[in-house]
């Protein structure tokens, strides 16, 4: 991170501490999320053991100012682990949040008869589908989640200013500038790829700082029949691409994360079908790499979520999201000198980059039924890869009060755990328990 | 003898315009009350079990009508925490349109268009009302038949059936049929009872307290109680104002920012 941008970074964090000190005093609204939770983990062939413990809090304040006519809101994470895994994968995991994720909504909205601006640290969601959201680009994301539906550890907000204009009430044209994204949240320590005699160094900066500026554009209309977007970004991707300078396993390399611009094309529409609710998400992504030939690069592709929401017989709600999508020149890479280790290296990056084969389609479905007047919410969510890997989690959450909430889960994937050296998630059973407060 | 010939004639005389009213009309007169162009309030609703614990939810509730067929209402959830500024908006219509109804959810962020009404069983935030219950009856849909006018919880009461004209309307409302009670007086709803698919008394509805605006009469406390589980909800609905409410506010625009 060069001088400028740290002198920069480091005022707008001092003027930051300055809101957060003052904004509070005059907060016309509190709200306030603490949970204390514990995970296990239960993969069978690796016997019991403790994953984690997390006390966390996030306080969240609000108001408005009548006099400048402006809407403010602050809110920050806080969290300890004091109980850490010992396991390969999370070892060495943070005993406290980084300091750089402390900070989490913080902005100012001025309204205005035709148009909103936002200035400030936002979390912002395009697209219609709940799970898998291609159109969801903004923001980085957490990509060794504990539970893959973590909503309290998923995505981080980014500094933006967002120009919302009405030109009627059920239109929206929104343009979004993020000066500084952030990268996806990846296990923080090098990786070796032993096929290849080569360590995965991943970079450890807040921010993605040698790749500024990213515009995103989206047309929303909440109509009569349907609602509809349009979306276009032009943005800099959170997942890292990989600098391979050698393709050799006698040559012991440094593998490096970069991080490049990327396009996103997409439409969107919602609307009734009977009494269902149809989604669909379509999202064209240009990368870097459209010829396909940089074995380190994701490849460019074509990506459609169906999201299909329905009551069930039984009052159950169910909702199922088919995910498919077609990759660009997949596996177009060159072999180079050394092929044994190019196609090595080609898996465990196609992997990474979640396109392991030219077409791949899972379904997703959430079943969620409530019991004593919504005091007991169960609910199932299953992965299904079109393998015999399914993924299984079940949840159940009772309202000891208004306040308190009792919540127990269990993330299971049958099948063993995939053995690709650059995998993100371990995929080992877990299961967790949680007591949540929400004022 | 004479007097009695007469008070006969002329309570036949003041009975008969009314008695000759047809169910269609009795439903109509009923519609006239309820046109209110705006109406907000805080509404407050207790759900209370049968062991007698009781939970609630507040919400910000507003209503205005939009022409002949448009019904538009916001509700912007404050209680319990967990809902806490979720916000729902119903554009609902009488004239055969399919409503459209979009929840905003501030934990993701996200506005979802949902047609969760549909469902005869999907009870609004586990009280004893349903999406359904929530928006205006849409008789086109419905056989309508009169019944014999009775005295029913000390009002003097028109009396209609009311059912779906098929299988599958009927499994849509969820009800079977459901009976309701008119005040002569003024028109009101006060009370109406709803009969399950296999046709045994489930819940009855009944207007305990309104507020009279003439011409309009809006209900300021609603009791829905479930004979089969003893399950009650009691809607209280305060500060009442007819103030005229932009339309802005029926928007999804103002859905996410409040």
């Amino acid at each position: 991170m060069n001088t400028t941008l740290r002198r920069i970074l480091l005022r707008a964090g001092v003027l930051i501490v300055l809101l957060c000190a003052v904004m509070p005093l005059s907060a016309q609204e509190f709200r306030f999320v603490s949970f204390l939770d514990y995970y296990g983990g239960i993969e069978p062939e690796e016997g019991y053991e403790n994953l984690r413990s997390r006390l966390f809090m996030r306080p969240r304040f609000s108001g408005f100012n009548d006099a400048l006519n402006f809407e403010w809101v602050l809110s920050a994470t806080l969290w300890v682990q004091p109980l850490q895994s010992g396991s390969e994968y999370y070892a060495g995991g943070p005993y406290a949040i980084d300091s750089w994720d402390i900070l989490h909504e913080a902005y100012l909205l001025f309204p205005f008869k035709k148009f909103d601006l936002s200035l400030g640290q936002k979390i912002v969601t395009y697209g219609f589908a709940d799970v898998y959201g291609p159109l969801n680009a903004l923001h980085s994301t957490n990509r060794t989640p504990l539970s893959l539906d973590d909503g309290y550890d998923g995505r981080r907000p980014d500094p933006l200013v967002q120009l919302r204009f009405y030109p009627s009430f059920e239109d929206t044209i929104e343009l979004t500038y993020v000066p500084l994204t952030r990268p996806d949240r990846e296990r923080s320590r090098p990786v070796s790829l032993p096929d290849t005699q080569d360590t995965v160094v991943w970079s450890d900066d807040p921010y993605i700082t040698d790749n500024p500026h990213s515009l995103f554009l989206n047309y929303n209309r909440y109509g009569l029949k349907a609602d509809w977007q349009l979306f276009y970004g032009w943005y800099t991707e959170h997942t890292p691409d990989f600098e391979i300078s050698q393709i050799d396993d006698t040559v012991l390399t440094d593998i490096e994360t970069v991080y490049h611009k990327k396009h996103t094309f997409g439409v969107a529409y919602s609307t009734r079908l009977g009494n269902n609710t149809l989604s669909q998400d379509f999202a064209f992504n240009l990368t870097k790499d459209l010829s396909g030939r940089d074995i380190g690069a994701q490849n460019s592709d074509i990506t459609v979520n169906t999201q299909l929401l329905t009551n069930l017989p039984g009052n159950i709600l169910g909702q199922f999201s088919l995910i498919y999508a077609y990759f660009f020149n997949h596996n177009g890479h060159k072999p180079g000198s050394d092929p044994v280790a190019a196609e090595y290296l080609a898996e465990e990056i196609q992997n990474f980059h979640t396109q392991p084969q030219q077409h791949i389609a899972f379904l997703v479905s959430h079943f969620e039924k409530s019991f004593l007047r919504e005091k007991l919410k169960t609910q199932l969510n299953i992965g299904f890869f079109f393998s015999p890997e399914i993924y299984l989690a079940p949840r159940l959450a009772y309202s000891l009060t208004d306040y308190w909430t009792l919540e127990s889960g269990a993330d299971i994937t049958l099948g063993d755990p995939p053995d690709a050296d650059l995998r993100r998630n371990p995929w080992n059973d877990n299961f967790y328990i949680r007591l949540l407060f929400r004022y | 003898m004479r007097t009695l010939l007469n008070i006969v004639l002329l309570s036949f005389i003041f009975m008969f315009p009314l008695s000759a009213q047809s169910a269609e009309e009795i439903i109509a007169s009923n519609g006239k009350t309820l046109e209110i162009p705006s109406i907000q309030g805080s509404f407050n609703l207790e759900l209370i079990s049968r062991k007698g614990d009781v939970r609630k939810i507040e919400a910000r509730a507003f209503q205005k009508h939009v022409g002949e067929a448009q019904n538009n209402r916001l509700f912007i959830f404050d209680f319990p925490p967990t809902v806490r500024g979720t916000g729902l908006l119903l554009h609902s219509y009488s004239d055969g349109r399919e409503n459209n109804m979009w929840i905003y959810l501030p934990a993701v962020r996200r506005i979802k268009r949902i047609a969760l009404e549909s469902s005869g069983g999907g009870y609004f935030m586990g009280s004893d009302f349903t999406y359904k219950d929530l928006i205006n009856t849409d008789y086109n849909n419905m056989e309508i038949e009169r019944l014999p006018d009775e005295r029913v919880d000390g009002q003097d009461s028109y009396v209609i059936k009311a059912w779906g004209k098929t299988v599958e309307i009927r499994q849509d409302h969820g009800y079977e049929h459901i009976i309701t009670y008119y005040r002569k007086d003024n028109y009101m709803v006060h009370r109406r009872d709803f009969f399950s698919l296999n046709g045994d008394l489930l819940k009855v509805y009944k207007v305990e307290e309104f507020l009279d605006l003439d011409p309009y009469i809006y209900p300021t406390k609603i009791s829905m109680t479930n004979k089969q589980t003893s399950h009650r909800s009691v809607l209280h609905i305060k500060d009442v104002s007819t103030e005229e409410i932009p339309d802005r506010y029926f928007t999804t625009r103002y859905l996410q920012t409040n």
